[in-house]
């Protein structure tokens, strides 16, 4: 491979790269990477001309032209900052792939490369970006020398550019050996400035959060059967540490509550809008949910001002039983905050100006939801854990549903009087809301969960899929369920609605945290009972509310859940409280009066030791490198120092033979006939002179060697 | 002959874009390398701006970069060391060979990507506005030598690199200054050290084919100009010293005794007149007048032409007076064409 098709490889590969961290932190559409793919590998495989016609540079700079006011129309219109800004870096990317014939086009494809990675570096928040990163230093550091080289070639002509066409060739193994070290250099200076550069944050010029799609499932509205394909997925969405003195079981069984829908109708559940957003109220630094305006939770007297309780609850004994959670949310495309049921309170913990432009509102159904730049985020919930008893919820009754209740009584017209009838004999008898409720609950135990959807004819035939499960196939999954208690409920005139969430997390012993994934999405539904609130019920059988594990090897999965949570914990949540902690842990910064000090001896003598340690193991090692010793005269020096201990020296214009003969003949009346070592000796020595002499050695004469040295050694002891 | 002292040539004032320029060293920025602190500067500001640490990591990955391309360019242009040879004659205006000697003078490392090049401060650069109209300024002529590059040079060891250098004047003059340039690892900036004093070189007069009927010798008695003459004279002269042989030399011209002793053969030479005698005749002027620089490459032409004419002898008379009687031979032609080189210099 010659340099200029080394180079060029190179300059595709790292945009490549610096590309694929964009893409891993979701920060550019598929169709956009799809397209600038192809047309990349189409400019790559095509044959590039001699010099660009004027014609094609023309058409280019139109197009240039045209994609630069669109790419500011969608900015600025829109809201689409980063996605327009990372299209408009692919188109460039693509027309500088088609017209790449000087060193000052790769140039300006390593440029692009660069800001694509910017943008990475913003967006990408996975483990996978320092992998990737470090990939990109090496590649684009090997790209720019190979294009530097060609273009000196460039720069003083054709004699020079024959040169280095030949030499570049040649120096390939040397040019990676230097790129590697460059790129070892850069990562030390990325490493030290991300230890020891303060944390300003000044957050000059950031204006409002970048419109992102969302993921269906949390969103306004969700499709039955929608579940389906995540239910096998192992990703991490949450990590969750409890905060205040729970039960820790490797299991938890809590519902973490997302979005909450209302509406049902064709198999689709939707957000009426009929109500209010459930509006947040400030205690403290919390955002507490307050529906109707009266909010759930309360400041502690005596606990301090930021420490939020939920409100007691008449005839809820268990009402102001609650927990404090940390979770750290991974980026999965929605604008959800998730909550343990029933949410009280929720208190962003932002990691950095980026993540302190978040916004906390009020959903709908008292969801909570955020407005925040790509990435994870962290915040800590109070939740409600206490449920009420079947007695308490009995004494409620039958409480009458006032105006605002409305919404949640919503019938889709398409549904049967068949379903009408269902509810009204499987309620018959039912004195209260809870024996309503229990009753559905009991008839839904027969059913059985899948994933794995049998058609119905009466679906076919159009009915709703809901009575499709219910009187055919008795079969489905949690929003079958869930969908099948709300809607019968309904039709004995009990509010309900449906939670979309996650059941349940399991224990990271590594990393100590309660790890949620994908596959723990699930469904459930909350009934209103009066005075009591919304009361979560779960129609779904155990068995099907959690994933279990979905991960091929659960252990690697642990240790990378847990790489990944260190990762954020120690680089993205890496802040200027904890390069102080960090200087004072090195001795530079007084710990309570937060003043600049010297260092004592104490701390830096160990320090120093282990620099001059490190120089000289660094010394030893190039040394060792440059100047190795050749496995021969190793052996010989072992020989050469077993005869110094015996007081035989070498001269240094003496042969191997020569010495050994001298000693022979020296100590022949002491030591034998042959004089010390004996045959062995010599043999040795003269083996040793033809090989370290002679032609190239090949390995069975070194093993030969080799032999020959312990049988010499052997002889001299 | 009175040695010429070369005045050491003006150096224009230095521009901004040489930020460091001390003990012969200096650095320059390439357009890329502007480039480059540019989005460095943008990164440190948006990391410092957004705290972002991953922005910090690249940020101090491109500080990094800077700072390591600079010690890499430090160390190559601090162990590269240049000499460079004329090969052969050296004419005014005329590119003659010359070689270059690239050494790196470390024992460990390999040197990348060297160039031994004009030192360009020799040189007015353009102006912004001359750059901008693409109009480049006209002045004297200089001196300057091609280029050369080695893309690696093994420790301790050296490469030589052919190249070529024009000098426009004849005279005593100075090599081109030259430095040794690296824009190693990136090409974001330049690096160059100076090189020791040029070396000094005597510089021919330019030298022109001649038609036929421009030499003398061919032309009738009446034509020729005022000491131009020819005659038959001795086959063997007087005894001027001995070179080594080189292919189609006379053997009966070999001188045995030397050749003995040194095993080799070795020739005589004698300032041997040829059969025809010719003396050209420069008439007074002043290096710099065109009109008498015209004519001492005149002069040179018909010399070289003639002297490369088996059996003719040339001898050169300057205001009148013989500086130079006749002869033949390689010798003879060096003679005067270094006379020509500095006739009429003060």
């Amino acid at each position: 491979m010659t340099l200029r098709q080394l180079r060029d490889r190179l300059s595709v590969l790292q945009i490549a790269i610096a590309t694929a961290t964009v893409v891993a932190g979701n920060g550019v559409a598929w169709t956009s990477v799809a397209l600038a793919a192809a047309f990349t590998l189409l400019a790559f495989v095509r044959r590039l001309p001699p010099e660009p016609s004027p014609r094609s540079q023309r058409a280019w700079t139109f197009l240039v032209f045209m994609a630069l006011l669109a790419t500011i129309a969608r900015a600025f219109l829109q809201g689409e900052f980063l996605d327009a800004g990372v299209d408009f870096l692919l188109l460039l990317v693509v027309q500088r792939m088609f017209n790449r014939q000087r060193a000052r086009e790769h140039m300006q494809l390593l440029l692009l490369g660069t800001l694509m990675l910017v943008v990475g570096a913003v967006v990408n928040t996975g483990l996978n970006f320092p992998i990737l990163f470090a990939l990109y230093l090496v590649v684009a550091i090997m790209t720019l020398l190979a294009n530097h080289l060609l273009s000196e070639g460039e720069r003083l002509g054709a004699r020079v550019q024959a040169e280095v066409a030949r030499a570049g060739a040649r120096s390939k193994t040397l040019l990676w050996r230097q790129a590697l070290q460059v790129a070892a250099m850069a990562g030390v200076g990325g490493l030290a400035v991300f230890l020891v550069f303060p944390r300003f944050g000044v957050g000059v010029f950031l204006r409002g959060a970048i419109a992102r799609d969302v993921r269906s499932g949390f969103s306004g509205e969700v499709q039955l059967g929608g579940f389906g394909r995540i239910k096998s997925d192992p990703t991490v969405v949450a990590r969750m540490v409890p905060m205040s003195e729970v039960t820790l079981e490797p299991h938890l069984t809590w519902h973490l509550r997302g979005s909450s829908l209302d509406r049902y109708q064709d198999g689709r559940w939707t957000q009426s809008r009929a109500s209010e957003p459930t509006p947040l109220v400030s205690i403290g630094t919390y955002s507490v949910l307050a529906p109707e305006g009266r909010a759930l939770g309360e400041s502690v007297p005596g606990v301090g001002a930021r420490a939020v309780v939920p409100r007691p609850i008449d005839g809820f004994a268990a009402s102001r039983d609650g927990m404090r959670v940390q979770i750290t949310l991974e980026d999965i495309g929605v604008d959800a905050v998730f909550i343990v049921s029933d949410p009280i309170a929720v208190r962003l913990r932002p990691r950095g100006t980026l993540e302190d432009r978040s916004r906390l509102r009020g959903g709908f159904n008292q969801e909570i939801r955020i407005d925040k730049l790509p990435g994870p985020i962290q915040y800590e919930f109070v939740s409600r854990t206490g449920t009420p008893t079947a007695d308490e919820l009995r004494a409620v009754g039958r409480p009458s549903t006032p105006a605002s209740l409305v919404p949640y009584l919503q019938r889709s017209p398409k549904l049967s009087p068949e379903l009408t009838a269902l509810a009204r004999s499987l309620t018959d008898g039912a004195a209260t809301r809870y024996d309503e409720v229990d009753a559905i609950l009991r008839h839904l135990e027969g059913f059985r969960y899948s994933l794995e959807l049998e058609p119905s004819a009466r679906v076919a035939r159009g009915a709703d899929p809901i009575e499709g499960f219910l009187f055919d196939t008795k079969t489905g999954h949690c929003e079958y369920f869930a969908t099948a208690m709300a809607v019968l409920l309904r039709e004995i005139g009990v509010p309900t609605r449906i939670v979309n969430g996650y059941y349940g997390a399991h224990w990271n012993e590594i990393g100590e945290f309660y790890a949620v994934r994908q596959a723990d999405a699930h469904s459930w539904v909350e009934v209103n009972f009066g005075a009591l609130g919304w009361v979560t019920f779960d129609p779904t059988p155990p068995s099907g509310r959690a994933a279990g594990d979905v991960s091929l090897w659960p252990a690697l999965r642990q240790y990378v859940d847990a790489l990944r949570d260190a990762y954020l914990q120690s680089v993205i949540d890496y802040n200027l409280t904890k390069q102080l902690a960090l200087l004072e842990n090195l001795g530079l910064r007084g710990g309570s009066g937060g003043r600049w000090r010297l260092p004592s001896w104490r701390t830096v003598l160990p320090w120093a030791g282990l620099a001059i340690v490190v120089a000289f193991a660094v010394r030893w090692a190039w040394r060792r490198r440059r100047d190795p010793v050749r496995v021969e005269t190793r052996l010989y020096r072992r020989v050469e120092a077993r005869l110094a201990a015996r007081g035989h020296v070498r001269r240094a214009d003496e042969s191997a033979v020569r010495f050994v003969e001298r000693v022979q003949a020296r100590t022949g009346r002491e030591d034998g006939p042959q004089g010390v070592g004996g045959d062995a000796l010599r043999r040795f020595a003269e083996r040793y002179d033809a090989l370290r002499f002679g032609p190239a050695v090949r390995g069975s004469a070194l093993a030969e060697l080799r032999r020959l040295a312990a049988d010499a050694i052997a002889a001299l002891r | 002959m009175t040695p010429m002292t070369a005045a050491a040539p003006a150096r224009p004032r230095l521009r901004s874009r040489r930020l460091l320029s001390a003990r012969g060293r200096s650095l320059e920025i390439t357009n890329a390398g502007r480039l480059f602190i540019l989005l460095t500067l943008l990164v440190g500001f948006a990391a410092i701006n957004s705290g972002s640490n991953l922005l910090h990591v690249l940020f101090g990955a491109q500080m990094a970069l800077i700072i390591g391309s600079g010690v890499l360019s430090e160390g190559t242009v601090r162990k590269a060391n240049a000499r460079r040879f004329v090969v052969g004659s050296l004419h005014a205006g005329t590119p003659a060979p010359m070689h270059v000697e690239i050494e790196n003078t470390g024992d460990r490392r390999e040197l990348l990507s060297v160039s031994v090049e004009d030192d360009d401060r020799e040189h007015a650069r353009p102006t912004l506005r001359e750059r901008w109209f693409r109009r480049t300024p006209e002045g004297e002529p200089t001196p300057h030598a091609a280029p050369v590059f080695a893309v690696r040079v093994p420790a301790a060891h050296s490469v030589r690199q052919s190249t070529t250098v024009v000098m426009p004047r004849r005279g005593r003059h100075r090599l081109p200054r030259a430095v040794v340039a690296t824009r190693f690892p990136f090409g974001l900036f330049v690096k160059r050290r100076e090189l020791g004093e040029p070396e000094e070189v005597i510089v021919f007069p330019a030298v022109h084919p001649l038609p036929r009927r421009a030499s003398p010798v061919h032309r009738p008695p009446e034509q020729r100009s005022e000491g131009e003459h020819t005659g038959r004279v001795a086959r063997v002269g007087e005894f001027f010293g001995l070179r080594e042989y080189r292919e189609g030399d006379d053997p009966r011209r070999i001188h045995w005794p030397h050749a003995a002793r040194f095993a080799e053969p070795v020739m005589r030479e004698h300032e041997a007149h040829g059969d025809t005698e010719l003396v050209l005749s420069l008439a007074p002027g002043r290096t710099g007048d065109p009109a008498f620089e015209r004519e001492v490459e005149r002069i040179a032409s018909i010399a070289v032409a003639e002297l490369t004419r088996p059996g003719t002898a040339v001898g050169l008379r300057v205001d009148g007076v013989l500086v130079l009687p006749p002869a033949s031979g390689v010798t003879q032609r060096l003679r005067l064409l270094e006379r020509l080189a500095l006739v009429g210099t003060p």
